[in-house]
């Protein structure tokens, strides 16, 4: 159990180095924060899985130092500030936070192009952190030189960042990787891969999923019931009322049917015969009998009453 | 954390939008459960006979006429249940009442009752 903590903390302190596609470096990491010099590795054969802090070199990434007299405007960290100075659309790179180096009061960015980017985040575990050499390596003597291909980099004192030197005109000796020279954790690149964002992905289509569930289940149908509400029917017999009291003139086994018609609004009493029809006419037709609002007829075996505004 | 935030928030809100659905189902349908005309509100039972049977109390059968008009016709109504019967019609709120046939039958000293209703 002990040998297997210390085994983490030694994948910990590991840092690794991008040189180039055909060169990893593997470095370990002192309490002083130096970087020393273990091995080189093909990427291509190496499981990049186990990568926990990865540098880049130049051949991946570009930066650009400057410094800014007016000391109120204080750039967002977000803030793309050499954007301008690269060739390619900046929708297409990816930047690193501004630092700011308070010792020299420069400010350092780096960017890179983010297809390059994301196809190295995708080899790399989750969690790992990419850092651009340029800004994160320290050394503390000027004039030691070190190759970050396809350029030969020396610290700026002036700047507090890396710079590019003409190899050309310096005869100094320079060294093939960064064996010596301090690392220190400034500004890193942030993954922007669709693997940061299919969380928001996923939560947006199950708000959408849930949103079409709800109007097809039952918001659809109240806003029906509620721009449509369902029509409500008055269906009294008005008639009904007289045949209580006319009920009395009709003996037992006298009526042969009885029809409420609510659209012409008449009652159409059927008699066994025509004879008991035209008594209980002449009945309800005169005084005292007759049935106010009502208008009463006879045809044959029937007597029909019928609403008087309606006629 | 914005990001967190936007999905836990996003979430929650899918949550709360399933749960005001059923929410809101269920007062769609609290008329109808409470309604003794549940019948005539359901496409699936406004022209069912069973439905009627027990709104009535009585056998029917059901023919339908159109779309949406229709005739309930009952048979050997005894007298004592003309009236609760017509009642029943009367009291009838999502369908209009059109025809209510009456008729006597001496043999069986029962009525028949023929209804027309249009549907809405």
């Amino acid at each position: 159990m002990f040998s297997y903590g210390l085994l983490w903390i030694d994948e910990m302190k590991k840092i690794f180095r991008l040189a180039s596609p055909e060169k990893l470096e593997i470095y370990s990491l002192n309490r002083n924060g130096k970087l020393i010099f273990q091995k080189v590795v093909n990427p291509e054969s190496f499981n990049l899985k186990k990568v926990k802090s990865l540098l880049l070199s130049a051949y991946y990434s570009n930066w650009d130092t400057t410094r800014i007299e007016n000391t109120a405007y204080k750039p967002q960290h977000h803030t793309k500030l050499f954007s301008s100075k690269s060739l390619l659309i900046s929708d297409n790179l990816t930047f690193t936070k501004l630092y700011y180096n308070k010792k020299s009061g420069y400010w350092a960015q780096a960017w890179a192009m983010s297809d390059k980017l994301n196809e190295i985040f995708r080899k790399l575990p989750k969690g790992a952190v990419v850092y651009p050499e340029s800004i994160n390596i320290i050394s503390e003597d000027e004039m030691a030189y070190w190759r970050s291909e396809p350029f030969i980099l020396s610290h700026s004192r002036k700047t507090g960042f890396s710079k590019i030197s003409d190899v050309s005109t310096t005869q100094a000796v320079f060294s093939e990787n960064l064996d010596g020279l301090s690392f220190s954790r400034r500004a890193a690149f942030e993954e922007k891969s669709s693997r940061n964002s299919f969380g928001l992905i996923l939560a947006g289509a199950t708000m959408l999923v849930c949103s079409i569930f709800t109007w097809t289940y039952s918001l659809q149908e109240s806003l029906d019931n509620f721009r449509n509400p369902p029509k409500i029917f008055y269906n009294d017999l008005e008639s009904f009322s007289f045949l209580e009291m006319a009920q009395l003139s009709i003996s037992d086994g006298a009526l042969v049917s009885l029809t409420f018609n609510q659209r012409t609004n008449e009652t159409t009493l059927t008699f066994i015969s025509n004879k008991l029809a035209q008594a209980f006419f002449n009945e309800h037709s005169e005084p005292p009998k007759v049935i106010d609002g009502f208008a009463i007829a006879v045809f044959e075996n029937t007597v029909t009453f019928s609403v008087e505004t309606a006629k | 954390m914005i990001r967190i935030f936007s999905i836990f928030f996003m979430l929650m809100l899918s949550a709360g939008i399933v749960v005001a659905g059923f929410e809101l189902k269920s007062w769609n349908r609290s008329p109808i459960l409470f309604d003794e005309q549940a019948l005539l509100l359901k496409s699936d039972t406004q022209l069912i006979s069973p439905a009627w049977k027990e709104y009535l109390n009585h056998d029917v059968r059901i023919v339908a006429v159109t779309a949406k008009v229709f005739e309930v016709s009952l048979e050997n109504i005894n007298h004592t249940k003309i009236s609760s019967l017509l009642d029943r019609f009367q009291k009838i709120k999502h369908a209009k009442l059109h025809k209510l046939h009456l008729i006597a039958d001496k043999q069986k000293q029962t009525f028949d009752l023929l209804v027309v209703l249009t549907l809405p």
